[in-house]
């Protein structure tokens, strides 16, 4: 490579670094000066290879590559400048005087922190004070105690909004109502679009379908159950419905663990001792996790007064990674 | 839309929002009967709904009283003023401020007169929807309220929030500058028609009535709180465990200050009940201006059903209202499995209109269905048929006012269990301390308690002594204090104290037909 060419590369350095100091956050005389500095000594570097390029040139085309680069350099910002003028005077005629009211200048936006109310900051704790504790809290801090129980599982909340409907107040015993049921509708409907699809899809012709329109009904059922939706005879309704349907499903695919330790789980729940034995004794045996059973199988152990079972299962759940909402029990019992 | 339109003034303008004639229920029942009960009197009808394809034929025929009937649905597509500019109208911002500021700062039992001012510029045209949806001193002032009380970050929502919730005030203004001139108007709820009476009081100077049943700005808040259409776009780090959204709680306070203008304009504020009466009070009712005035029945023409009876007690309980949420049919279906479990022959009757909420009545159906013949869907019955054939009447009702069924029942020799809400109680169990004396006709029971419902229904069929001294209280207690006679009294006693009041201002001239006369 010529001697001038290395020099005219080497230009790159100083170039980029006069072009760094010109984009540093901030602006000083300092930072220009030296960004100035470096881009003359790049210049300089620059000078032997434009000079054998222009100057030392003696080919037929020096004068067109001079007149190229003129070219360049001036014409370029000639014509912006032209353009500018030509587009000012088409503005000039074709947008009438006066319209430029249907341009603003719009105001540059500002953040908005957000507010928040500051007064009913509380935790689930201060939401049942408020709601249960202390009837003699204001009407509005009770209601909005009783909407943020739309943020907690209905498991929990469903008990506390069925006392509400007891409460003196009928705002509040409105809304809880309607909260429960909100709850309820939502799994009523579910069980609706289920049932259809349990009928669309008979035992005989669609095994498969007809299985999981089973199971998805015995769970629905039992939803209701679990999240305290139901009482009374409509809670043992709902249980008999859930194993009906369980034991329906279970006709059509026999090995589910899953579905088996389900229909333990109802039976204990019913007081049905050796029924849900056989049934967790069957899901067990078919592989379903140790781990997941231990409280239903302590819990079974401890119904039949069993407490060494109740001790050792506990303590195998200890063990276990997944359950660990189980561990302050299991630390009672160990 | 002018369904009748026989003359061009009436006596009493009654103000209706989504009730008789095209719903049936207890305040269409109600409505029904003091239109029949002052045949002396002109009735102009103005009905306000949402959209028009939520209601149907009318239910009830037009007494021959009503000399003017029209309807309005304040949710539906409207002629909004096209788009154009509004000229700066400081002047009339100047008193919109001064009224939303009057609102925020919940002045009660201060005279409101910047609504009127309101109604005036208006009426001149020197203020209008126009100004409100297109001029700049409207976009000044909404963005001025979002940056200053908005916790919700969304500008967009808070823009069309206030703009969907004052468009059917628009029309409410515009139907009460073409609404026949009435002697008095009496509007039956706060809310739209309150708000419609408060503008009417406002523009014409005549005297508005309010007869409340339940307490309407109650149960819009509850609907509300539950309403999954307001929208909330704050983040979940921004909300607060017990906050409510904003835009839930501008819905809420939209409504509580339309009731707040109705009290405010109205003369008379009566309620059914003394409960509802001290609600009224604490929302902003001058306790002056308040009294009770109970439900009273044809006590004359129900006590000839008794006679019809059979010998021994029908095993049959009966639930009579619409099949809507707010009856809570479902808790009667679900308390009517134990008592079938307990009890069997025992049959419930569900006796009321299903295409109000078909979605409902068909989860009810759905509900029963494991109940077979025990549980029957009757629709629409009328009561002179049903009552002597059922052993006892049921209510299951999450929220009543002062229900004329237990009333009608009564007469008609039924007693009754029901929930213990409104005046549920005091109608089986007493008020006063006379009344008490008469004692209990049927049995007060939790809400939404199937297991309580069961056992006392249960208990009354069971326990014919119980029953018959039920009976027999249940007689007594409608015969003394929820008669026809003594409800008209009472009506007629403020209908002629309005009138004379009207007649003693002045009397609308022939030249102002069909339009209204403003006290400028």
């Amino acid at each position: 490579m010529r001697d001038d060419v290395k020099l005219g590369m080497t230009a790159l350095a100083p170039e980029a670094i006069a072009g760094f100091l010109l984009f540093q956050y901030g602006w000083s005389g300092a930072l220009a000066g030296s960004a100035l500095l470096f881009h003359i000594s790049a210049c300089c570097l620059l000078m032997p290879m434009t000079y054998t390029a222009y100057i030392a040139d003696r080919s037929k085309f020096r004068k067109w590559k001079i007149a190229l680069s003129i070219a360049i350099i001036f014409l370029v910002p000639a014509i912006g400048i032209l353009s500018v003028l030509i587009g000012s005077l088409l503005v000039g005629r074709f947008v009438a005087p006066g319209s430029s009211r249907f341009l603003h200048m719009i105001n540059r936006s500002t953040y908005q922190p957000f507010r928040r109310d500051e007064d009913t900051a509380t935790r689930a704790g201060g939401l049942r004070e408020h709601l249960l504790g202390a009837g003699d809290s204001p009407i509005d801090y009770r209601l909005k105690a009783l909407l943020g129980l739309q943020t907690i599982q209905p498991r929990f909340s469903a008990p506390v909004l069925r006392q509400i409907l007891g409460d003196n107040c009928d705002d509040l015993r409105l809304l809880a109502y309607g909260m429960l049921e909100v709850k309820e509708k939502q799994i009523a409907r579910q069980i609706d679009s289920a049932m259809e699809r349990y009928e669309k899809f008979p035992a005989d012709r669609f095994p498969h379908d007809h299985y999981r329109a089973a199971k998805e009904l015995a769970e629905l059922h039992w939803e209701l159950v679990y999240q305290h939706l139901v009482q009374g005879d409509v809670r043992a309704h709902a249980i008999e419905q859930a194993q009906r349907y369980a034991t329906e499903a279970l006709n059509g695919q026999l090995y589910d663990s899953e579905l088996r330790f389900f229909l333990g789980r109802t039976r204990l729940i019913t007081g049905d001792l050796s029924g849900a034995a056989s049934a967790f004794e069957a899901a067990l045996a078919l592989g379903f996790p140790k781990g997941r059973a231990a409280p239903y199988l302590a819990e079974f152990a401890f119904l039949k007064g069993d407490y060494a079972t109740v001790r050792r299962t506990m303590s195998d759940a200890l063990g276990e990674k997944h359950v660990p909402s189980l561990r302050h029990a299991a630390e009672f019992w160990n | 839309m002018n369904i009748r339109n026989d003359v061009v003034q009436a006596d009493i303008g009654l103000l209706l929002e989504g009730t008789f004639p095209y719903v049936r229920g207890g305040v269409s029942s109600w409505v029904y009967q003091i239109i029949r009960g002052f045949p002396d009197l002109t009735f102009a009808v103005c009905f306000l709904g949402s959209r028009e394809e939520d209601y149907g034929e009318m239910k009830y025929e037009l007494p021959a009283n009503v000399v003017h009937m029209e309807q309005h649905y304040l949710h539906e597509k409207g002629s909004a003023p096209s788009a154009a500019e509004c000229p700066d109208n400081k002047e009339a911002f100047e008193v919109v401020r001064a009224l939303h500021d009057w609102y925020g700062e919940k002045k009660l039992n201060l005279e409101n007169q910047y609504l009127g001012r309101i109604v005036e510029l208006d009426r001149i045209g020197r203020y209008g929807e126009k100004d409100f949806l297109y001029s700049r001193e409207s976009w000044n002032y909404i963005t001025e309220l979002y940056r200053k009380n908005c916790t919700d970050p969304s500008l967009i929502d808070y823009f069309w929030t206030v703009r969907t919730m004052h468009a059917p005030l628009w029309k409410l203004m515009n139907i009460a500058v073409n609404f026949v001139p009435c002697g008095a108007y009496h509007t039956i709820c706060t809310g739209y028609a309150g708000f419609l009476g408060a503008l009417l009081k406002k523009g014409r100077d005549k005297p508005l009535i309010l007869s409340e049943h339940g307490i309407y700005t109650k149960e819009r808040k509850i609907d509300l709180f539950q309403a999954e259409w307001i929208s909330d776009t704050r983040g979940e780090l921004e909300k607060g465990t017990s906050e409510v959204a904003y835009f839930r709680e501008l819905w809420v306070r939209f409504f509580e200050t339309l009731g707040r203008e109705c009290y405010d304009a109205a003369d008379r504020i009566i309620s059914l009940y003394e409960a509802n009466r001290l609600r009224q009070v604490s929302d902003g009712a001058a306790a002056e201006k308040t009294r009770s005035i109970p439900n009273g029945i044809d006590f004359s023409h129900l006590d000839k059903l008794r006679s019809k009876r059979p010998h021994e007690i029908p095993l049959v309980v009966c639930l009579i209202g619409r099949v809507v949420p707010i009856k809570d049919v479902k808790t009667f279906i679900r308390a009517m499995r134990t008592v079938v479990n307990a009890m069997p022959g025992v049959e419930a009757w569900i006796a009321g209109p299903e295409e109000e909420d078909p979605a409902y009545a068909r989860e009810c159906r759905s509900l029963a269905e494991g109940l077979g013949d025990s549980v029957r869907f009757l629709g629409f019955q009328r009561i002179d048929d049903i009552l002597p054939k059922i052993g006892l009447l049921a209510l299951s009702s999450i929220s009543e006012a002062l229900p004329l069924v237990i009333l009608e029942g009564y007469a008609a020799g039924v007693p009754c269990v029901a929930t213990d809400v409104g005046s549920c109680r005091q109608l089986i169990e007493g008020g006063s301390a006379e009344d008490i004396a008469l004692g209990a006709a049927g049995i007060v029971v939790g809400i939404a308690n199937p297991e309580e419902l069961a056992a006392a229904i249960i208990r009354l069929l069971s326990d014919s002594a119980l029953w018959q001294s039920a009976q027999k209280a249940g007689v007594e207690r409608v015969k003394k204090y929820y008669t026809q006679e003594s409800m008209f009294a009472q009506y007629r006693a403020v209908y002629e104290q309005a009138l004379t009041a009207t007649s003693a201002v002045n009397t609308p001239p022939a030249a102002e037909k069909g339009r209204c006369v403003w006290q400028v």
